[in-house]
């Protein structure tokens, strides 16, 4: 296609294309807020207003939101939204903490509240608004209030409540454990400390957002008419590399003329390998700039000085203040002081370095501290595991290693887990929600759930020697051992039937006692699901 | 005894309400604002279809540069449009085994959308219905199952190849009909294999164990959700089991077949659900990206055509050999087309006004170009079809009742495409 035909060629394009080139890293870091009155389009045809008409701020129902002279429409709208007399506010929250509770809302759904919604035991609700009210909204004060009742504390109603019919709470309904409650109960039988947080995986995202926070210093402070001679040096890269992206369309066509697939794929991946090399250059260009500028900025600041040990960051706990303005670049300043002699130096050292561009070698200058802490942690725990639990023989290596390097990994709490998982994943498996929607989790069986409790690797996590559940298995015989895993997973103890049914099924097959067995014949019951 | 015989009737009226349409139980509630099924077709035929393969080009594949070529050097960049043996069915040269098979194929030139967006146009392509926040809406292959039930009851009915986490599923349906996915079609099927180290004998004993200690829970809370698992545990059993469990594995093709299909995802993906609709799967997904050109079009295109070519036009020739295409449908969807207009990245941005789908196989009639674009590409100037009319169309092959009403839990209703209007010069 000729270049000349092409309507974007032209100063102006040229310059709006390097512009979003330069400006793609941070394209999320702005809101606009435009201070002005929403109208009415011109060609309004209803008759209860006129077209261009201002709109004025207002609300659905309830009381008239109160906008004040000097506070922000977004602030009233908090007000009125958070109101103990707005009237759907406290019936909504008192109404889904219940559900939390009984597996069933006062009024259902409990995400779709209108106007006519009305409970069917309408005193109880109005009795739980009020108090949510008198409890000024204390969450954990209300729960614990309807935990104590004798209504929750009974055992899951042997009644199915009927959609559209109203349900009596004699008890909480029988319900199935969410997703995210299994997967957690499955990690509790595993690994000590569930609730640890997964510290690599904030340090990864600390780093992606220190990222975008350096690009975004880099660019935001520079001079108009700097940014602009930046923006001409782009657009002549990009016309450069442009030529190349020509000659590796008509290579690509050539390949398809010659049939041959593999040339093709070799053709496109050397096109999008120009596309990498524009990145690189901008990064070069603008950013590298753009942070000298600032270092310089910071020299002579008393308040950079070479720090001797630890920076900042390994220090300031697992999220950090990183995120911070003007202390990032500090800190980057400090670091680059710390580890090489000027900034100069370090930045041409820095900037030698092809391995993941400057932006990724400042960053990992910045976060190596914390990483090293993060490992030197990670070796002392797996070292006193290794004393505590006595892992001599090779055997007994063998599993730790698993349990250390596969199941640990495997095994973390739904909510460390980035979420939604990826679809095939037992968390989605059971139903956990796609957020696509507000609410979509589901509790419906389906057979690759059997399947993934049937066959999946669940089994071998939770019976490898190290989970919790095989080191606290208390005593020789096999009665208490059947109590330990009975009060894990189904919070009782074995009854005397159950214990007969065993003892037979031990009988007709000694082999069969074995404590992955039972775990396995425990985990595949439904009762194991629901909960009662 | 009394408790008893009170919870009975009230079941009976809750499901017979849900089962009549339009009774006054019903229409007295609020939000029912229009007579339920009202504009669905009414067009009914007995089925030419009784399974579906449905391919999704997933990013939007420009129809240009695929099944409606120009001659418009501006509008086409490089690409070219060759002819094929039917008259009025052009493709581009980016299709040329499609070109050689074209008799086969009922290109529908005229597709238009009001969705420009992905999310949105992916679902609506999906479901027939905009996406909205308060429910989520059945995919075809879950209203196929829902009217049709299963044809062999050891497999999944519905299964989705591919890399789609948003898929809508079975929508408000019972999660019976929910597709199962496969990511990786070389993979086989998910744990339907015991366990290392658990023999057969280790495993029915156990799950005899199991069954008898669950028994009193199970007496004691005869509900439907713990019923759904005794039903799903049963059914997973009877899929390892089952012979059809070979149909997922794929080793057992011929090598120069797998070559022909293509050594990718969807190649193989294609190559799979030829297997699984042979061993009664009814409605298979195989879901392909790399579509959304809106950078270097003129390489990324050809490219993932080349994919789309091997698999589609051996897919075809594959089912009429197994005489499986006449009663086999074919689809070919994608949630919109491609502007035009080349952009400053030599690419193709979106473009719902006009776009490309293909049907083929299940009573169709091959070798038809249905509808017409302008000598852009940009606009339709004959026999618009909306996603709705696609979908009707889809339904109407398979003999499923377009106006059937059926309500979601919370007492919506909805038809399989919605008010759309299937193509019936389509069918012989």
């Amino acid at each position: 296609m000729a270049k000349s035909e092409n309507p974007y060629v032209g100063q102006d394009g040229d310059l709006r294309k390097a512009a979003s080139e330069i400006l793609f890293p941070v394209r999320f870091n702005n809101i606009l807020s435009a201070d002005r009155a929403l109208r009415l389009p011109k060609d309004y045809q209803y008759d209860d207003a006129n077209p261009l008409a201002v709109v004025k701020p207002s609300t659905l129902f309830g009381q008239e939101a109160v906008l004040s002279e000097s506070g922000s429409p977004i602030e009233a709208f908090g007000e009125w939204l958070t109101s103990p007399e707005n009237p759907r506010f406290t019936k909504v929250i008192a109404n889904r903490l219940w559900k939390r509770a009984f597996g069933l809302g006062l009024i259902e759904p409990v995400d779709d509240l209108k106007e006519n919604s009305v409970a069917p035991n309408a005193p109880l609700m109005d009795y739980l608004e009020q108090l949510m009210r008198d409890l000024d909204y204390d969450l954990q004060t209300y729960q614990r209030i309807v935990y104590s009742t004798r209504a929750y504390q009974r055992e899951a109603s042997l009644e199915e409540p009927v959609p559209g019919a109203p349900y009596d709470f004699a008890g909480p309904i029988l319900r199935r454990m969410s997703a995210e409650q299994i997967w957690d109960s499955l990690v509790a039988m595993t690994v000590t400390d569930p609730d640890r947080p997964d510290r690599a995986r904030v340090l990864t995202g600390d780093k992606r957002l220190a990222e975008v926070q350096l690009i975004a210093e880099a660019i935001y402070d520079q001079e108009p008419a700097q940014f602009l001679r930046n923006l001409r040096e782009v657009v002549k890269i990009q016309s450069e590399l442009s030529l190349r992206i020509e000659a590796g369309e008509k290579k690509v066509a050539e390949a398809r003329e010659k049939g041959d697939p593999d040339l093709v794929k070799q053709a496109a991946a050397e096109a999008k390998a120009i596309k990498n090399e524009l990145d690189h250059r901008i990064e070069e260009v603008v950013y590298r700039d753009g942070l000298q500028r600032k270092l310089n900025g910071l020299k002579g600041n008393p308040a950079v000085e070479p720090a001797s040990k630890v920076t900042g960051s390994a220090s300031s706990g697992e999220t950090g203040d990183l995120i911070a303005g003007e202390r990032l670049i500090g800190e980057f300043a400090r670091t680059l002081l710390a580890n090489y002699g000027t900034f100069e130096e370090g930045m041409a050292e820095v900037a030698e370095s092809k391995r993941s561009g400057i932006i990724g070698e400042l960053i990992d200058a910045m976060f190596s501290e914390r990483e090293a802490a993060l490992r030197i942690e990670r070796g002392d725990a797996r070292a006193a595991e290794l004393a505590a639990w006595n892992v001599k023989d090779r055997e007994a290596k063998a599993a730790y290693r698993t349990f250390d390097r596969v199941i640990r990994d495997r095994m973390k709490r739904a909510s460390e887990m980035t979420q939604p998982s990826p679809a095939g994943h037992f968390l989605r498996e059971f139903g956990q929600s796609d957020r696509e929607l507000v609410e979509n989790a589901s509790h419906d069986a389906s057979v690759t759930q059997a399947l993934a409790m049937l066959n999946g690797p669940t089994l071998s996590s939770v019976t490898n020697r190290y989970s919790v559940l095989m080191r606290e298995m208390r005593g020789e015989k096999f009665e208490n051992r059947l109590d330990t895993i009975y009060l894990t997973m189904l919070s009782r103890l074995p009854s005397d039937d159950e214990k007969a049914v065993f003892r037979e099924a031990w009988a007709a097959d000694p082999e069969s006692g074995t404590v992955t067995g039972i775990v396995w014949t425990v985990l595949n019951t439904r009762q194991f699901l629901f909960i009662q | 005894m009394k408790l008893d015989l009170d919870l009975s009737r009230r079941h009976f009226i809750g499901r017979a309400a849900k089962s009549f349409l339009g009774v006054s139980a019903l229409a007295s509630l609020p939000d029912v604002s229009r007579a339920a099924g009202a504009g669905a077709s009414s067009a009914k035929q007995v089925a030419t279809a009784k399974r579906v393969i449905y391919l999704y080009m997933d990013g939007g594949m420009s129809h240009l540069d695929t099944f409606d070529p120009k001659t418009d050097g501006e509008v086409m960049g490089p690409t070219k449009r060759i002819d094929t043996k039917v008259d009025g069915l052009k493709l581009s040269d980016n299709l040329p085994l499609l070109g050689r098979q074209a008799e086969q194929l009922a290109v529908v030139n005229s597709m238009i959308s009001t969705q420009g967006a992905h999310k949105q146009g992916n679902y609506y392509m999906h479901t027939s219905y905009e996406i909205r926040t308060s429910i989520r809406h059945p995919a075809m292959g879950a209203w196929l199952l829902k009217f049709n039930g299963r044809d062999n009851p050891s497999l999944p009915g519905n299964v989705m190849i591919g890399n789609n986490s948003s898929h809508p599923g079975a929508g408000f349906f019972e999660a019976s009909l929910s597709p199962l996915m496969l990511r990786d079609p070389e993979g086989g099927l998910q744990n339907s294999e015991m366990s290392r180290g658990m023999t057969e004998e280790r495993f029915n004993f156990h799950r005899s164990l199991a069954e008898k200690l669950d028994q009193p829970f199970v007496d004691r809370y005869d509900q439907k959700n713990v019923r759904a698992y005794t039903d799903m545990y049963a059914d997973a059993i009877k899929l390892m089991r089952s012979k059809d469990l070979a149909a997922f594995d794929l080793s057992a093709e011929p090598e120069a077949l797998k070559v022909r299909y293509g050594k990718n995802p969807f190649g193989q993906g294609c190559l799979l659900a030829r297997r699984l609709l042979e061993h009664g799967v009814r409605f298979v997904e195989v879901s392909m990206g790399g579509w959304d050109t809106h950078n270097s079009n003129f390489i990324n295109v050809p490219t993932q055509a080349a994919g789309l070519d091997a698999a589609f036009s051996t897919l075809l020739d594959d089912l009429q050999r197994r005489g499986m295409l006449d009663d086999t449908l074919v689809v070919l969807a994608t949630e919109f087309g491609r502007t035009p207009e080349i952009n400053s990245n030599e690419g193709r941005d979106h473009h719902p006004q006009a776009f490309t789908c293909v049907l083929a196989g299940g009573g169709v009639k091959g070798g038809t170009v249905h509808g017409k674009t302008d000598e852009r590409g940009a606009k339709i100037v004959e026999k618009p079809v909306k996603v709705g009319d696609f979908n009707a169309t889809i339904g109407y092959a398979l003999g499923l009742p377009l106006d059937q009403v059926l309500y979601s839990p919370s007492m919506r209703p909805f038809t399989v495409a919605d008010k759309g209007q299937p193509l019936v010069e389509l069918f012989g």
